[in-house]
């Protein structure tokens, strides 16, 4: 368009030229400036043709005009012309050359901003990552005095007594047998006590550390209930309590940790006798749709409403009301809910003052052993993939990680997101797999980080409505309780993932993780190698970027890659501190080079 | 009437008791803060061991509530606990209680520490 309008700014001068006398006229003078100055503008050659064949008729018009034909005029014309056409390609050129070094510029500054925008987010995703780590130690620290507090208070109690009737059957000799028989009597028991309470702090620590080894088995629920019964039928005759079993018959078995479940079991079984002191009291089993229920009635005392939940929490006692209240740790029930959290489970429990209390608990079904289901090639495929096990809970990411690592894969935990992303920065992760999350914006990192860095995300919900699920994933959804087949063919479906490869020369490792962040947000798999002896590519990437080497070494770099079959056709992207002509020599050509990344990007991904 | 123990654990009332009754004291117990104040005010006891972790009333309140009381504020309350922490200990003098201790104690210890303060020669 604006060469339109110069061209009929050029062409309007004709008739001004006549009008004030034609070449004869001293405002001829002025047309030669104007040419000089509006041709290298035009930088079209049509045009310049049009003027030169413009400028030799002009130089004939007055000869036309009958006036005096001047040579010289002739030659002053065209010479001027061919003046202002060498001027104009110098100033073309020099206008080219700016053009250039303006985009240079612009691209090095679009290029500056994406780094400043990945090192901005980076360095809010590190203050993030502290002050959350900040608070989620304090918390924890908070959490542990509690427990260390809770465990000296609980130590002291039996420590005492058994200093005190020790003392007191060592100082005094006078002491009839019955007495001293029931000062030793105490003493044991209170020894008994501190190793029981030792026992279990040593289980809630295993727990919460996940260094607890769970023996996963398919689990007879009839059989557990059995030998709780049967273990704790003594003890409940001896208070006159009736102890009775309701488990259906045919209850499927579920997959679990026998000892831990009768554990369990035994520990909501005493706490019945503890709390009863006529009636009777009943283990029984439902068999739900997607669990067993278990349950541990009684009629004993009840639990206040408000004491429901508190029940679980460590070192609550229920009974402090009552005077010659039960012996305990109050840690047996907080105990039985790890354990059955652990499993994929709920505890929770039903209870009326007065009447009795029952406690349930429930065991996901569906949790079939892997070897049914799984051949050795999905095995081979799977071998070396590395999943990240995100959740909060210790047991239910045990139980992940382990549900996983029997399929073949290798897993990490992490606890937090934060503790998530660092692990997925510093190790190669094919997949991400959360339990619920806590909150939106906790999900939305992640969710981001998972986009980023093309990891597939899985969200691990009890949600059981895999639309939900579907629309707040990324990846993938796997309800629970954990089906170990779900999780398979949900994870193998997305990990093979057919993406392009891009290959990083850097020896910058900033600059090589800038572009690793911008090409992997594309969902591109990328390679880094800090030089171009480095590279052992038996297939070739879809892409290679070549970082800001110096000069010498992108030139070899380039007539490696050239030279090499592998490399041979692979789109090059150069940093942009290399000028273009130095390398149009190497054997580049120009749709290589010079392009932001961002359109390189698009045209992999039509590759691709 | 020479001492009142108040503790919900049986032992501890069990063992401060007959050690005290051995050293011919006159001994009382109560298992928690409501009972020991009624028992308080009935025996009115010279010395009153006082249970901080106590159903009903704990300690540190039924301290308030003995020191309180124009007929009981001479009795020389012994605070217990089974946590030696600091805090615990500025509340006690705060709440007038004459002395602190932390279980686990030693009988031995608790027989001359009354000796003193009632004054008996061994």
């Amino acid at each position: 368009m604006k060469r339109f309008y110069l061209f009929l700014a050029l062409v309007g001068l004709i008739p001004l030229i006549f009008f004030t006398g034609g070449a004869e006229s001293h405002f001829r003078y002025l047309y030669y400036p104007i040419l000089v100055f509006l041709i290298p503008l035009l930088n079209s050659n049509v045009i310049l043709q049009a003027a030169l064949a413009f400028s030799i008729l002009y130089s004939l018009v007055p000869f036309w005009l009958g006036g005096e034909y001047h040579v010289y005029l002739v030659a002053t014309n065209v010479s001027s012309f061919l003046l202002a056409a060498i001027a104009s390609g110098r100033l073309s050129d020099i206008v080219n050359k700016d053009r250039e070094s303006l985009r240079k510029t612009a691209d090095t500054y679009h290029a500056l901003t994406n780094s400043l925008n990945l090192k901005i987010m980076n360095l809010q995703s590190e203050i993030d990552s502290v002050s959350e780590r900040y608070s989620h130690s304090q918390e924890l620290d908070k959490n542990k005095t509690r427990f260390i507090s809770g465990v000296s208070h609980e130590i002291r109690s039996p420590l005492s007594s058994i200093r005190s009737f020790s003392e007191i059957l060592l100082n005094y000799e006078d002491i009839d047998a019955d007495t001293r028989k029931e000062f030793l009597e105490i003493i044991n028991q209170e020894s008994e006590r501190l190793t029981q309470l030792a026992n279990e702090i040593l289980d809630i620590v295993r727990i919460e550390s996940g260094k607890i080894e769970w023996h996963m088995d398919a689990i007879d629920i009839a059989e557990v209930a059995d030998t709780a019964v049967k273990t704790m039928l003594l003890l409940a005759e001896g208070k006159g309590i009736s102890l009775e079993q309701g488990i259906p018959e045919k209850l499927p078995s579920v997959k679990g940790d026998r000892n831990k479940i009768l554990q369990v079991l035994l520990n909501l079984v005493s706490n019945a006798i503890k709390f009863t002191s006529q009636g009777n009291i009943t283990v029984g089993a439902e068999d739900m749709p997607n669990e067993i229920k278990v349950y541990v009635s009684d009629t004993g005392e009840g639990v206040y409403p408000e004491e429901k939940e508190k029940i679980f929490d460590e070192f609550y006692r229920i009974g402090d009301d009552l005077t010659g209240r039960p012996k305990g740790s109050g840690l047996g029930l907080s105990i039985s809910k790890k354990i059955v959290e652990a499993h994929g489970g709920r505890i929770w429990a039903e209870s009326q003052i007065g009447k009795g209390s029952t406690f349930f608990f429930t065991l996901p079904k569906g949790m079939a052993a892997a070897d049914e289901y799984r051949g050795i090639s999905e095995f081979a495929e799977i071998a070396g993939r590395q999943v990240l096990v995100l959740d909060d809970s210790v047991p239910v990411r045990q139980i992940m990680r382990s549900a996983l690592e029997s399929l073949g894969y290798s897993t990490l935990g992490a606890g937090s997101i934060n503790t998530a992303l660092e692990v997925a920065k510093a190790r190669k992760l094919d997949a991400i797999i959360m339990g619920d999350p806590k909150s939106e914006d906790e999900f939305d990192k992640l969710r981001t980080f998972s986009r980023v860095q093309g990891i597939p995300l899985f969200l691990v919900s009890v949600v059981n409505d895999e639309k939900i699920g579907l629309q707040v994933a990324v990846n993938g959804y796997i309800s629970k309780p954990l089906d170990k087949n779900q999780i398979l063919s949900t994870i193998k479906e997305v990990s093979p993932k057919k993406t392009g490869r891009v290959l990083i020369i850097s020896d910058d490792p900033e600059e090589a993780r800038n572009f690793q962040l911008l090409v992997g947000a594309s969902g591109f798999e990328t390679v880094i190698v800090p030089d171009v002896k480095s590279i052992n590519a038996t297939r070739p990437p879809d892409m290679i970027i070549i970082g800001s080497l110096s000069r010498d070494q992108v030139y070899m770099a380039i007539s490696f890659l050239r030279s090499n079959q592998v490399t041979k056709k692979v789109p090059l992207l150069l940093t942009l501190n290399i000028l273009i002509r130095d390398i149009k020599c190497v054997g580049l050509n120009s749709s290589e080079y010079g392009r932001g990344l961002n359109k390189l990007i698009e045209n992999l991904k039509g590759r691709v | 009437m020479d001492i009142l123990v108040v503790d919900d654990e049986p032992y501890i009332q069990r063992s401060l008791s007959f050690v005290l009754r051995k050293e011919g004291f006159q001994v009382e117990v109560a298992s928690n803060g409501e009972e020991g104040l009624k028992k308080a005010k009935e025996l009115k006891p010279k010395i009153i061991f006082l249970d901080v972790m106590m159903p009903k009333l704990n300690g540190f309140n039924t301290c308030r509530a003995i020191k309180s009381d124009n007929d009981l504020k001479d009795s020389y309350v012994i605070l217990l606990t089974a946590k030696g922490q600091e805090l615990d200990k500025e509340r006690a003098i705060k709440e007038g209680a004459n002395e602190f201790m932390s279980k686990p104690f030693s009988p031995k210890e608790i027989v001359t520490k009354i000796r003193t303060i009632l004054g008996v020669p061994k």
